[in-house]
Formats: structure tokens, sequence, C-alpha cells
């Protein structure tokens, strides 16, 4: 089963002798459960760009929108802030390669003697209306993806076979994809049929002004420590490709902001949130740690005890 | 009694590998009795341990050499508690032994001598320890046994105090004696000479670069912010800069730093002055200091900003030195702390109390109020300008006077160095770039389809520099397309940036080349047979599923039967679908060096039984429905290496393609880690989820530019490797005797390698193996 929170509640399959599609429930019904999925709280984000007006546009074209960048970034948490700010439930599944049709469209179970249909965190969306967001979606085997295709052109309509129901997608329904391209894999490319039906937008690591109110606003640290963590992400993103693999995600740097904030000191913190998640490499761990203590630190408590040379 | 010496293991059947204790002396052989036993009994031989038990069994063998009691006694006696962590790890322990033998092999007295040793003092306590001083022993009894030997008796110290690199410096000192005077050499590597003494305390408390190169390389890319490179002193030639003090040079995007540091008595503080070479040089590269404008032979110099006379370059240095020291203690303000030891260093240095005062005073953090007048003002209007050319600009008449009024001795002479800053000034004409001809083929224009943007991305040279003569002897032909490759150098542990050229090619087909021995046609027939039994559904039903995506409509009728007379059934009735498809790229690659032309024992060349068995996995995989690359390699050193394609991966298994593996001829040499890269980047163009590199070889790696007597290329090969499997690909290599399972876990780790004893049997065991990796 994909996750999902919280769960969605089965439909009685309706015995229909005639071959009448089953009760799904009645749109009310539907727009009743999703209420379990609108954000309660309005989520931290700081706008990097445009991505709020394109985004409110797509949504009023009715027009599905891919999200492009790398691990930790802001993706989801800008979908989280869209879906609080238009208003939409959000039903987030995180797609992983043995993700069916079926974890996302719905399936029969059987339970107190009967066989219930039970519709997938897609379905639901699409009939109560709602923001579905298919997280690193990638990750999905690509005969899985087209379950989506009818969804996000023109037609907007979703069929499930088993049930013979033909559904068309509430006005306020969306499908937000994420994937992130540096993974240079053909095998984690995202098919042309899928791509070309999204409006796309590109997230990036934040600017390191941005990413500092960022680390003030997730971490509670002060301005000028906020500061010097962000200074750190934007030196250790240089290292991509060079060592490491991804940059510096602002997820991390937020980690060690909480770690610090929590009272540890900033080198330790930064060595158990960064440098040690960062690398398995000595050389680079202990690269990582220079620019921490340049920056949060201070080099002497290196080099001055000579502790590399133990 | 008898029965017992004749056979010392009795329950342990085939274990005794050939030995038996009657071989022995009959002096030694309750010893020999006793050892083996004790040695089973705590598990260290036995059949558990076949590799190990094989290598052991394998020197005890020799006993039937009279000679060879006492060593093979020592041989007992060196498996001591203290080196038990050897027969851990197999493939070691076997070069342990391996060296003993030879030793033993060319003077008993040696091999026991060798065993003594490991016995008394070892030879290291980890794998890297021990592997460094074989090394070192082998290259060392290229001169003499018993060099080698005074190496090893202090190797275990040397190992305690020394980085590998040191121990190599103090081996190459010990051999330089040893040229000078035999036996000068042995008792320096045995640590009895006052100078061994002193040499050793150097190099402990010396920093080397090559030891911290790949750390400060990173440091300085993530502080520059672009790429620079890193690069020894030595590289610049015979830069005459040695009278001004010069530690550091950034010279046309590249740090020049000196290959050793040895200023201090503390290593640590030696370290710490790398760290801050490479923190004033990023902080120079961003603050557009004077090293930001290239090389001073082809733009402005230092002194053309300034203006004539040293007053005006001098107080240029002193407000630019200040403006650079600023912006690091405000970009970084943990290197204020390693800046303010550095430039104390410097000042107590010798050579630093020589030095005009008013240096310090313009460097030095604060000013507690003891800075001249002139100088003071002169940083005052300098301290906020962008770029050097910013600060050349703000120095009015009105400054210079005041510091010439304030500082008259500015005016006599050019200020020298600080180490650690980089020295902007080109005083000496500096020798060409090392690797000048680099820019030429990394300035040709990328692949259009090249992949990735790592370090070792394939770039197509348009006009590479070392083509075949044939080729580039005829106009009219189109130049060859040439693929760049770095190359893995172990002693720099760096790479040597577009160090080899690879040229791809399809042979043309041997029309008249004969079909296939009978013999072998039988073989793929079978293989086939096998592998199209074992191609998976495309599409299977994972059944009996407490949850999943469809009712199993029978096993719910049998769940509710069953739920009325059992009150806790199973309730698996659900069933998902399964995709599973194979979805795999191969790359088969050969070994097409001359030495493949050998024949083998049992008759055929060797290359001809890599291509039986290519073959033979050929028809396999077309069966299987994988994709296969199957191509060549060869060499003739980094500028020539050949990959030869016989059958692309979407082409089917022909004649034709049997006729192009028929083609090529064995010639040339061995370089793998291109081959390796190529094929990578080959199988990255495949959108496959799994992806194979094969290699078949017949010998070590050895091409023009490898030292025989270093693991060079083995290293370059292993870093292929892990260049591949960081892009999801796999590599397995197949060799023959010629490379020992050292050499193999060099290149490509275990159990990633087999060694086949008779090439004989490849195409009869290549299907197999290749069905075990893979199915």
């Amino acid at each position: 089963m994909p996750e999902t929170t919280p769960t969605t509640a089965p439909h009685h399959a309706a015995s229909a002798p005639d071959g009448a599609p089953p009760t799904a429930g009645t749109p009310e019904a539907a727009a009743a459960r999703l209420d379990a999925f609108r954000l309660r709280q309005a989520p931290t984000y700081i706008p990097q760009g445009e991505e709020e007006a394109v985004f409110a546009a797509a949504f009023s074209a009715r027009l599905p929108v891919l999200l492009k960048g790398p691990t930790g970034c802001g993706k989801t948490r800008f979908v989280e802030h869209m879906a609080y700010r238009l208003g939409l439930p959000l039903i987030t599944v995180a797609c992983h390669e043995d993700l069916t049709a079926a974890d996302l469209v719905g399936r029969f179970v059987f339970r107190d003697n009967e066989t219930l249909w039970q519709d997938g965190p897609l379905t639901v969306a699409v009939r109560g209306g709602g923001l579905c967001y298919l997280d690193e979606i990638v990750e999905a085997r690509k005969d899985t993806t087209v379950v989506i295709h009818s969804l996000t052109d023109d037609r907007r309509m979703l069929a499930i076979d088993k049930t013979g129901e033909v559904i068309q997608a509430h006005p306020r329904f969306m499908v937000v994809l994420s994937y992130n391209p540096g993974y240079q894999s053909l095998v984690k490319d995202l098919k042309h049929s899928t791509r070309q039906r999204f409006v796309s937008l590109q997230f990036d690591h934040p600017a390191v002004p941005v990413e500092a109110r960022i680390i003030a606003a997730e971490a509670g640290l002060t301005a000028a420590d906020s500061h010097r963590l962000a200074e750190v992400g934007a030196r250790l993103r240089e290292l991509r490709g060079f060592g490491l693999e991804e940059g510096v995600s602002t997820r991390l740097l937020v980690y060690a902001g909480r770690l610090m904030r929590a009272g540890l000191a900033p080198v330790e913190a930064c060595r158990a949130a960064l440098s040690q998640t960062l690398t398995d490499d000595a050389a680079m761990a202990e690269t990582i740690d220079d620019i921490v203590r340049l920056h949060v630190g201070d080099l002497m408590d290196d080099h001055g005890h000579g502790r590399a040379d133990a | 009694m008898t029965t017992a010496m004749a056979a010392p293991t009795p329950d342990h059947g085939g274990l005794s590998h050939g030995f038996a204790l009657d071989q022995v002396g009959w002096a030694h052989r309750d010893l020999f009795e006793r050892a083996i036993g004790d040695l089973m009994a705590r598990g260290l031989i036995g059949p558990e341990r076949r590799e190990v038990t094989a290598t052991f069994f394998g020197l005890l063998r020799q006993a039937d050499r009279g000679s060879w009691d006492h060593v093979l006694r020592r041989f007992l006696g060196a498996l001591t508690p203290r080196n038990e962590w050897l027969l851990e790890v197999p493939a070691l322990f076997a070069d342990v032994v391996g060296l003993g033998r030879d030793l033993a092999a060319r003077r008993p007295h040696r091999g026991g001598r060798f065993f003594a040793i490991l016995a008394e003092k070892g030879l290291g306590e980890t794998p890297a320890q021990v592997r460094l001083a074989l090394d070192q022993a082998r290259r060392l009894c290229g001169l003499d046994d018993d060099l080698a030997l005074a190496f090893l008796e202090g190797s275990a110290e040397l190992s305690r105090r020394l980085q590998p690199g040191a121990i190599e410096a103090f081996v190459d000192a010990g051999v330089a004696a040893y040229g000078r005077q035999p036996q000068s050499g042995r008792a320096f590597l045995e640590g009895r000479l006052e100078s061994a003494a002193a040499l050793l305390a150097a190099l402990s408390r010396e920093c080397r670069l090559q030891d911290r190169r790949s750390a400060l390389a990173a440091l300085l890319q993530a502080l520059a912010g672009s790429r620079l490179e890193l690069a020894p002193r030595t590289a610049l030639g015979g830069l005459l800069l040695e009278g001004r003090g010069t530690g550091s040079v950034c010279l046309d995007g590249v740090l020049y730093l000196p290959e050793s540091v040895c200023r201090s008595e503390h290593r640590h503080e030696n370290r710490a002055w790398y760290t801050l070479a490479v923190v004033c040089a990023a902080a120079a590269w961003r603050l557009g200091a004077f090293c930001r404008l290239g090389d001073p032979r082809r733009g402005p110099r230092l002194g053309d900003l300034a203006g004539p006379g040293n007053l005006r370059l001098n107080a240029l240095i002193l407000a630019e030195g200040s403006r650079l020291l600023a912006g690091v203690r405000r970009l970084w303000p943990g290197a204020r702390g390693l800046l303010r030891a550095g430039l104390a260093g410097e000042w107590q240095s010798p050579a630093g109390a020589a030095r005009p005062e008013v240096l310090w005073q313009a460097l030095a953090e604060d000013d507690p109020g003891g800075r001249p007048d002139g100088l003071r003002r002169l940083l005052a209007a300098t301290a906020d300008a962008a770029t050097v050319f910013e600060t050349a600009a703000r120095l009015e008449d009105g400054l210079i006077e005041a510091l010439r009024r304030d500082c008259p001795d500015l005016a006599d002479a050019v200020l020298p160095a600080v180490s650690f800053i980089p020295d902007d000034l080109a005083l000496a004409e500096p020798a060409p770039r090392p690797d000048a001809r680099r820019s030429v083929i990394t300035a040709a224009p990328p692949r259009p389809d090249a992949v990735g943007a790592g370090s070792t991305a394939p770039v197509e040279a348009g006009q590479p520099e070392a083509l075949p003569a044939e080729a580039a002897e005829d106009d009219d032909a189109a130049p060859p397309t040439a693929f760049v490759y770095d190359e893995w150098s172990q002693d720099d542990q760096d790479y040597r940036r577009g160090h080899c050229l690879v040229f791809e090619s399809i042979p043309e087909p041997l029309e008249t080349a004969p079909a296939p021995p009978p013999e072998l046609a039988v073989e793929a027939r079978r293989v086939r047979a096998a592998f199209e039994r074992l191609r998976p559904e495309a599409l299977r039903r994972e059944r009996f599923l407490c949850d999943g995506d469809a009712i199993d409509h029978d096993r719910l009728l049998r769940a509710l039967v069953e739920r009325r007379i059992d009150p806790s059934p199973r309730f698996d009735i659900y069933e998902k679908p399964r995709v599973n498809r194979r979805d795999l790229a191969v790359a088969l690659l050969l070994d097409l060096s001359g030495s493949t032309g050998e024949a083998t024992a049992a008759g055929p060349r060797r290359l001809d039984l890599e291509r039986q068995a290519a073959a033979v996995l050929a028809e396999g995989l077309d069966a299987l429905g994988d994709r296969l690359l199957m191509g060549g390699f060869r060499s003739r050193g980094p500028r020539d290496c050949a990959f030869v394609v016989f059958k692309g991966f979407d082409e089917p298994w022909s004649t034709l393609t049997w006729q192009r593996l028929q083609a090529v001829q064995p010639g040339d040499s061995t370089r793998i880690g291109p081959a390796l890269r190529h094929a990578g980047w080959r199988l990255g163009q495949t959108a496959c989820r799994q992806r194979l590199i094969l290699m078949i070889t017949d010998g070590k790696p050895m091409d023009v530019g490898y030292e025989p007597a270093t693991h060079q290329a083995h290293h370059d090969v292993r870093k292929a490797c892990e260049e591949n499997a960081r892009l999801g690909i796999r590599t397995f290599a197949i060799s023959t005797e010629a490379n020992s399972a050292a050499d193999l876990e060099i290149m490509v780790s275990t159990p990633r390698f087999v060694i086949l004893p008779e090439l004989r049997d490849l195409p009869r065991l290549l299907p197999r193996l290749y069905g075990r990796l893979t199915l």
C-alpha cells in the first residue's frame, strides 16, 4: 500500500447484477472523507520566485504540475503550502518500485462477510477534489504511472476497470508529481509521454539569504547563526560531483539548526547532521568538518590539538 | 603412530593437500603434528577455510625438500595469536606466504629469517600496512633479498610512525644509501644509522601534500566556489621564488603547494599550514585578488597595476594582503585562530624576524595603535575594494607620500612573501604549465550526447594529439573519434585529467572465418536451451497474500469454509501482479593484448578460447533476452587505447558478429582502466535497470607508463570499477593465474572475480558463471 495518511475508508461494493458500477459514495461523502487530509496549520514556506503564481495559475487552468529539483530543496513543503493556500486536501503518495496501479486507484477488500471496494488515494482525490501528490514518481514502475495519463489531459477522467466506473475528476482535483533529475540515470528518468502532460517548475536550493530565513523559521536559531549555517550549505553544495553525490539539503541544515537549538555545540551538531550523514568517506568528512569549523567553529579546535594525527 | 604421521589429519580427508608428516624430518614431526592439530582445533585452518588451508599446506608440501624443515618450523612458529588475523584475509595470507616461499626458494635461511621477523615483530597491524610492507619488500627483492629483509625488520615500526607516502620516501632513501654502499643501505633500512633515525623523525612530523591532497582539493573547491586545481609546487619547474619565502603560488586556476611541509616540530601544525594556504587561496579567488587574473606572462603584472617604483608596489602588496586576510576573517570566522597562529609562526621564524615590521602590522587582525599613520590611511582607503584593480586605483599620490614619510624603508626593496598567502608576484618567469596540452583536449567541444558531468565523463576530442600514425598521415580521412578519460594516479592521489584516449572501432568481418567448431556449436546449443528454460515469465501473479491488489476468489471460498472449522484460519485471499521482467545489459570485454596470442597447455591460443567462450555466452544471451555488448581492449600507451566492438547492444548475434570476432589478432599491451570506463559509459547509455561488465583478462595490467614494481595500474582499475559502481554498474573479472588473488582484490575486490587455473574451461564455465551472477 502506498503511504497515505489518514487511510481512505472503504465503500460498500454494490451488488450489481445488471453490471452497473458499484456505488462509490456520494460526492458529499467523498468530500467529508477528504476533510481528514486538510492541513490545519499553515506550513512555513518562503517563496523563491514566481512558483506560487505559476502553481495557482495551473490550478485555475486545471493543469497538472511537475516539480523538479534536488533532494530536500523544498518541493514537498511547497506542495503543502499551496494546498493550504488553495484550501485543498493534500493526499501524498510516496512512490516506490512495488507501487501498483491498484495502490493508486483502489481495490476490493473483504470485510464483515462482504466484498467492499476501497478507493485508492488517487480515486479519493478524483472524486472529492483535492491535490494528489505523487512524490518521487520515477521510483514507481513506468506501467504504474500511465494510470494518471487520462487525468492529466483534457479528459480529466479516471476509468476503474475493476468496478467498471468512469469518474470525471472533481473541478478542484489536481495532480502534482515530483522527481529529482539529479539521479543521472536513464532508469530513473520520466517518460516523455508522461512528462509532456505537465506544467513544470524547477526548484533548486535556495540562495543563502532565503535559506537563512528558512533555517531561522524552522529551527528557531538567531539570524546570524542561521546565516552561517546557510553559508555552510552553500559551500557544501560546491562539492556536488566532487566527492558528494548530492548537495546538502535544506532539510539537513534545519536538522543541524535544531540540534544547535537543543543545546549541542555547532560543530558537533553539524557533524551529526551533515558530515556523517552526507558521506562515509573519511577524507570527505574531514573536509566537511573543516568547512563547518570555518563558519561556525574554530579550525584551531582540530589543528591546534592535532586530533587528525591520532 | 606411523599412520598418524603419514596422514596428520586423517579425519580431514583431502585437507592435507598432498602433505604428509613423513615428508618432514623425524625430529620435527611431533612439532608439526602439534602445530597443525592446534591450528585445526582453533578453526584457523580446516574445511571451512579452504583457501587459507590450501595456502598453508601448499607451503608445507615443500617439506620434502629437506633443507626446508627449518623454514617451515619458523613458518609454523609465526602463526602466533598476534598474526592469526592474517588467516582471516586469504589473499593477504597467500601473499605473505608467497614472499616467504620465494625468499626461501632462493636461500632457505632467508625464508627462515622472513618468518622469524613475522613471528617476532609482525609486518603491520592492518591489511593495508602489511600489503604496503610486502609491496616494498618485493620491490627491494629486485635489488637484494637481504635489503628487503632489513626493511622488513623495521617495517612494523615504520607502519606505526609513518604515513604510506612517508614509508615510500624512507625506502627511497634506503635504496639511495644502498646504491652508495650496500651495507649502509641495509643498516639504514634496519634503522641502525643516525641518518635513518633523523629521517624518520623528520618524516613523522612532516606533512605531505599527497597525504592530504584529496581533502585539500575538496576544501578548495568548496570555498572558492569554482574549479581550482591543486598541484605540487615542483610542477612549476625551477621557478625562482625561494628567496622570497614563497610557499603557495596561484597561477592560471592552479594552486601550487609544496610537496611537504616541515616548518614546525609538530605535525599537526605542519598539517594546519596546508589548510591555511588553501583557505587563503580560496579567499583570494573569491575576492578578486591578483592571482585570479591568470598567468602574469600574458596579462598585467602586479607592478603594472601599482605603477612605477618599489614603494607603490609595496603599497599594493600591503593593501591587498590586508584586504585578503580581512576577507578570510569575515568570510570564515572559524579561520581567525588558525590565521593568528599562522602569522605568529611566520613572525617568530628566523626568516620572519628579518622582514619589515610594517608587513606584520598590515596583516594583523586589529590595530592596537602601533600602525604608522601612513599605513593606517592606506589600509583604510583600500579596505572595501572589490578587486585588485580597485585597490590599485585607490593608491593616490597622497597616500603614497604619507607611506613614504612614515615607512621610508618600503622604497628600498620589494616586500618578501608570507608563505601561506598565494604569492601573486611573478618575479621569475614561470615554467609552462605541466600539462598545458590537457587544455587542448578538454577545450574541444563536448559531445552533445555525453552523459554526466563527472570527472571521468568522456568527451570527444576533435583533434586528439596522439592519433595513430596511419590516420594522421591520411589527409582525406576524418580524424578518428577519441574518448577522453581521466586516469587515477595512486602516487598523486588524484586523477590525471584527460590522460587516456580511447579509440572505438568495429573490425571488418573476416569473411573467410571458419565456422565455429562442432563441439562449440554443441555447447552453444546446450547453453541456449538452458537459458531459454530460465527465461522468466514477463508477468506472474503473486498469490496467497494477506494484502494485495485483487481478491483470489478460490482462496476466498476456501478461507470462508476453513473459517467454519478452524478458529484461526489463514486469510491470505489476495493476489498481486508482479512484473518480473529481466532488465539487464552486459558488456563482455575480452583482453586482446599480445599475451593472448600465446598457446595454452591445451593447444588453442588464449584469444581463441576467449572467442569461443564469448560465442557460447552470446548464444545463451540471445535466448535469454539480455542485451549484450561484446568488445575487446588493448593499448599502446595511454594515448592510444583501442576499444573494439564486435557486437553492439542492439545487434543480434549472427554470422557477421562471429566474423568480426574472428577478425582481430592479439597485440599490444593491457590498460584496463580506460576500457572499463568506456564500457561503463556505453552501458550508461542503455535504459536497463541492471548493468554488468564481465571482463576476461589473461594478465596483469601493464602498459607504457606503469611502474612494474607498483600497483598503480591496479589502483586505476579499482577506481574505474568504483566510478562504474556509482552509476549502478557492477564489474566482474575473470582472470588467469597471472594475476594473484591479492592483485584482483585491489582491482575489483572480493568476491567479484574468479581465477581460472586453466583457460581451456572458459567456454564451459563462462555461461555458468553468468547464470550464477544474474539468474
